[in-house]
C-alpha cells in the first residue's frame, strides 16, 4: 500500500481552509489545514511528511515569502490562490518557489485535476 | 377540450386579486411575483399558502431570505394564519456572520447549489406539498456560474415542480439595474407589485392559458394584510332587470316624471344649497323601503345623524328604515377612499347586499374627498356599472346660483351622466322666497315640460299643479302672465 498523499493547506479564511479540506478528502488525500503563521510552522516543522502545499494569499503579507521559501527549500510544490490576477503577486509568488499562482474561485474539477496531475508526476 | 372555466382555478387568499385573474391561478402553473423590496411579495405569499390551507390543501414556504421566526411573527401581526403551513428556511444563520463562514476559493454555484437541491428535494418529497411559495428566487442566480446555467436550472426547477403538480408562487427582485425578463419569460404567469410614495397597485402582465383585468389596480397592505380593489370595468358586470318606472310616492312628482324614474338609470338633481334636494332623494328611498327595497346613501357632506333627524323632520322614517335594513346611510370622510376603494364599498352593497338604489349626496363632495384623479371619469364608470346593474343611482348636484342670474343645471359637468335630469329652483314671487322643481330631460320617457311649486313639510314632500300661469321662472324671478294682460 502507497504512501498517503498529505496536503498542507494555509488559508486565513476558516471556511475556505474547510472546503478545500473537504474536497482534498473525498479525493483520498490527507490535508493538515492551518490559518495562520504559527499553524504553519508548527505544520512545516512539527507534523512529519508534506507533500504539496496549498496556499490562499489573501490576508497574507510579506512573512509568507519566506515560508514559501521554506517550502521550496523542503521541495514542497506548492499552488497559490489570489482573489483576482495580479501580475506582481504572480511574479512573486513564482519566483518564490510556486508551480502556479490560481485566481479565486477555483473550479473543483479543475483544481483536482491540476493537483492529480502533479500528484501523479510526483509518483 | 380545456378551456378557461373548465382549468382548475385555486384562489390566492386576495379576493380582488382572484377577480382580477378572472377567478384566481391556474393550478400547477409557476407564477413570478416581481417588486421592490416594501412591495408585499411576501404578504401575497402568506394569503396565497393560507388560502391552500383553508382548502385543506398542503402549503411549503421556502424562504432563502427571511427565517421562519420571524416569518411566522409577521403573518401573525397581519392575522393571516399560518400555523399549518410548512417551512424550509434556508435563509442564513446567524453563524454565517459571527463565526464567519464567508468564501472564496471556489464559486458559490459549486459549494451551496448541491445541498440547498437536497434540502429542496427532501422537503418536497416529504411534505408533498400542492402550493409552494418560494422567496426569492433570485438566490438561484448567484448559484449559478452563468446566465445559460441558471435558465437551465430554473427551467428544471419549474419542471421538477410542475411534474408533482405543485402550483408554484416565486419571487423576484428584478430591477432596471437586475433585470429578471428571462424569468418571466419561463414562467407561466406574472403578477408585479408597484409602489411609489403616493400609492400602491399591482398589475398582471401575463397569464398563460387564461384572460385577465389589465391595467394597474389599486392595492393596500394593511395591518389585515393585502387588499387589491379592481379597476372596475362596467361592461364585466350585468344582472337581468325590468326597466320599469319607479314611483316617488308623490303623484304629482310621478306625473311630472310621466310615472317615476326607471329602473337602472341615473339622475341628477340639481339645485341651490337647502332647496331640498336630498330630501326629494331620500323621498324614492322611502317609497323604495316601503317595496321592501335597499337604498344606500353615500353623505360626503353631512353628518349621518344630522341627515337622519332631518328626514325625521319631514315624515321620512329613516331610523325605520336603517332598522329594517332598507337604508344605509354611509358617511364618506374626506380622503379616506380613493375611487376605486369607494367602488369596491359600493359594490359589496350591490353584490351582496342588493340595493336597488343608491344615492350619492353630492357629486361636488365626492370629487373634494376621493384621493386621485380624473374623478368624473371613474363617477362615469361607477355609474355605468350600477345601470348594468339595474340599479337607480340618483345624483346631487349642487349649483352655486341661489336665484337669478344665468340658470345652469351642473356646476361640474356632469350632464352627460345624467338619463333624468331633475331641477329644483328658488323663486323669488311677490318678495316671498319659494321653490319649483322641474324636468329637463329624461332619456327613456316623455315629460312634463312645465315647472310646479315644491314645498317640504313636516308631512313630506308637497308638490302643486303645474305653474302654467307664470313666466320667467327659470330667471329666478318669474312673473304672472294673466296678472299682465288685465293690466
Amino acid at each position: 500500500m502507497s504512501e498517503p498523499i498529505v496536503f498542507l493547506v494555509l488559508s486565513f479564511k476558516k471556511r475556505n481552509r474547510e472546503l478545500l479540506s473537504q474536497v482534498l478528502v473525498q479525493a483520498d488525500y490527507q490535508v493538515i489545514a492551518v490559518g495562520n503563521y504559527e499553524e504553519l510552522e508548527q505544520a512545516l516543522f512539527h507534523s512529519g511528511t508534506v507533500n504539496l502545499g496549498l496556499i490562499d494569499l489573501a490576508v497574507c503579507d510579506r512573512r509568507i515569502g519566506s515560508y514559501c521559501e521554506q517550502l521550496q527549500a523542503a521541495d514542497i510544490p506548492f499552488f497559490a490562490f489570489t482573489p483576482q490576477y495580479n501580475p506582481v503577486v504572480e511574479q512573486d509568488s513564482l519566483a518564490h518557489g510556486a508551480r502556479s499562482v490560481l485566481v479565486k474561485p477555483l473550479v473543483i474539477k479543475n483544481l483536482l485535476s491540476l493537483i492529480n496531475s502533479l500528484v501523479g508526476k510526483l509518483a | 377540450m380545456l378551456n378557461e372555466m373548465t382549468l382548475n382555478r385555486i384562489s390566492t387568499g386576495i379576493e380582488g386579486l382572484d377577480e382580477i385573474l378572472s377567478g384566481g391561478l391556474i393550478a400547477q402553473q409557476a407564477y413570478l411575483i416581481k417588486g421592490q423590496p416594501g412591495s408585499g411579495k411576501t404578504t401575497l405569499g402568506l394569503h396565497f399558502l393560507n388560502a391552500g390551507i383553508s382548502q385543506g390543501e398542503t402549503s411549503l414556504f421556502i424562504s432563502f431570505s427571511e427565517p421562519e421566526f420571524r416569518l411566522r411573527r409577521n403573518a401573525k401581526l397581519l392575522d393571516i394564519d399560518i400555523d399549518r403551513v410548512e417551512f424550509l428556511d434556508l435563509s442564513p444563520t446567524a453563524d454565517f456572520f459571527t463565526e464567519d463562514q464567508t468564501y472564496d476559493i471556489f464559486s458559490p454555484a459549486e459549494v451551496d447549489r448541491a445541498p440547498m437541491t437536497q434540502k429542496i428535494i427532501e422537503a418536497i418529497d416529504k411534505i408533498k406539498p400542492q402550493r409552494i411559495f418560494l422567496d426569492a428566487i433570485t438566490q438561484f442566480r448567484f448559484l449559478s456560474s452563468d446566465t445559460f446555467q441558471f435558465r437551465k436550472q430554473i427551467q428544471s426547477f419549474l419542471r421538477y415542480m410542475l411534474d408533482r403538480d405543485i402550483t408554484l408562487l416565486f419571487t423576484s427582485e428584478g430591477s432596471d439595474r437586475n433585470p429578471d425578463d428571462d424569468l418571466q419569460f419561463m414562467s407561466d404567469g406574472v403578477i408585479e407589485l408597484h409602489t411609489t410614495p403616493e400609492r400602491r397597485s399591482i398589475r398582471v402582465a401575463k397569464f398563460r392559458g387564461s384572460g385577465f383585468v389589465k391595467g394597474y389596480h389599486e392595492l393596500e397592505l394593511r395591518d389585515r394584510g393585502m387588499t387589491v380593489f379592481p379597476s372596475l370595468i362596467p361592461e364585466t358586470h350585468q344582472r337581468k332587470f325590468t326597466s320599469e318606472a319607479i314611483s316617488s310616492g308623490v303623484a304629482e312628482i310621478d306625473e311630472l316624471l310621466h310615472g317615476g324614474i326607471e329602473r337602472g338609470t341615473t339622475t341628477i338633481i340639481s339645485g341651490p344649497s337647502g332647496v331640498g334636494k336630498s330630501t326629494f332623494g331620500m323621498q324614492f328611498m322611502k317609497e323604495a323601503a316601503g317595496r321592501g327595497e335597499r337604498s344606500v346613501l353615500y353623505a360626503f357632506e353631512e353628518a349621518e345623524e344630522t341627515l337622519l333627524t332631518r328626514c325625521q323632520a319631514v315624515n321620512i322614517p329613516a331610523h325605520v328604515m336603517i332598522d329594517r335594513g332598507t337604508l344605509s346611510v354611509v358617511k364618506v370622510d374626506p380622503l379616506k377612499y380613493t375611487p376605486n376603494q369607494f367602488v369596491h364599498l359600493v359594490r359589496a352593497e350591490v353584490e351582496q347586499n342588493n340595493a336597488r338604489i343608491l344615492m350619492i349626496d353630492s357629486t361636488s363632495g365626492y370629487r373634494l374627498s376621493m384621493q386621485g384623479e380624473d374623478l368624473v371619469r371613474q363617477l362615469h364608470s361607477l355609474c355605468q356599472y350600477l345601470k348594468n346593474m339595474g340599479v337607480t343611482v340618483i345624483l346631487i348636484n349642487e349649483v352655486h346660483t341661489i336665484a337669478g342670474g344665468e340658470f345652469s343645471v351642473t356646476d361640474v359637468g356632469l350632464s352627460y351622466l345624467a338619463d333624468n335630469l331633475i331641477f329644483l329652483r328658488y323663486l323669488e314671487l311677490e318678495g316671498e322666497l319659494r321653490k319649483a322643481i322641474g324636468v329637463l330631460k329624461k332619456r327613456v320617457s316623455d315629460f312634463e315640460r312645465t315647472l310646479r311649486e315644491f314645498h317640504i313639510t313636516k308631512y313630506g314632500i308637497k308638490v302643486g299643479e303645474p305653474l302654467t300661469k307664470l313666466r320667467g321662472i327659470l330667471s329666478g324671478i318669474p312673473e304672472w302672465i294673466d296678472r299682465d294682460k288685465d293690466k
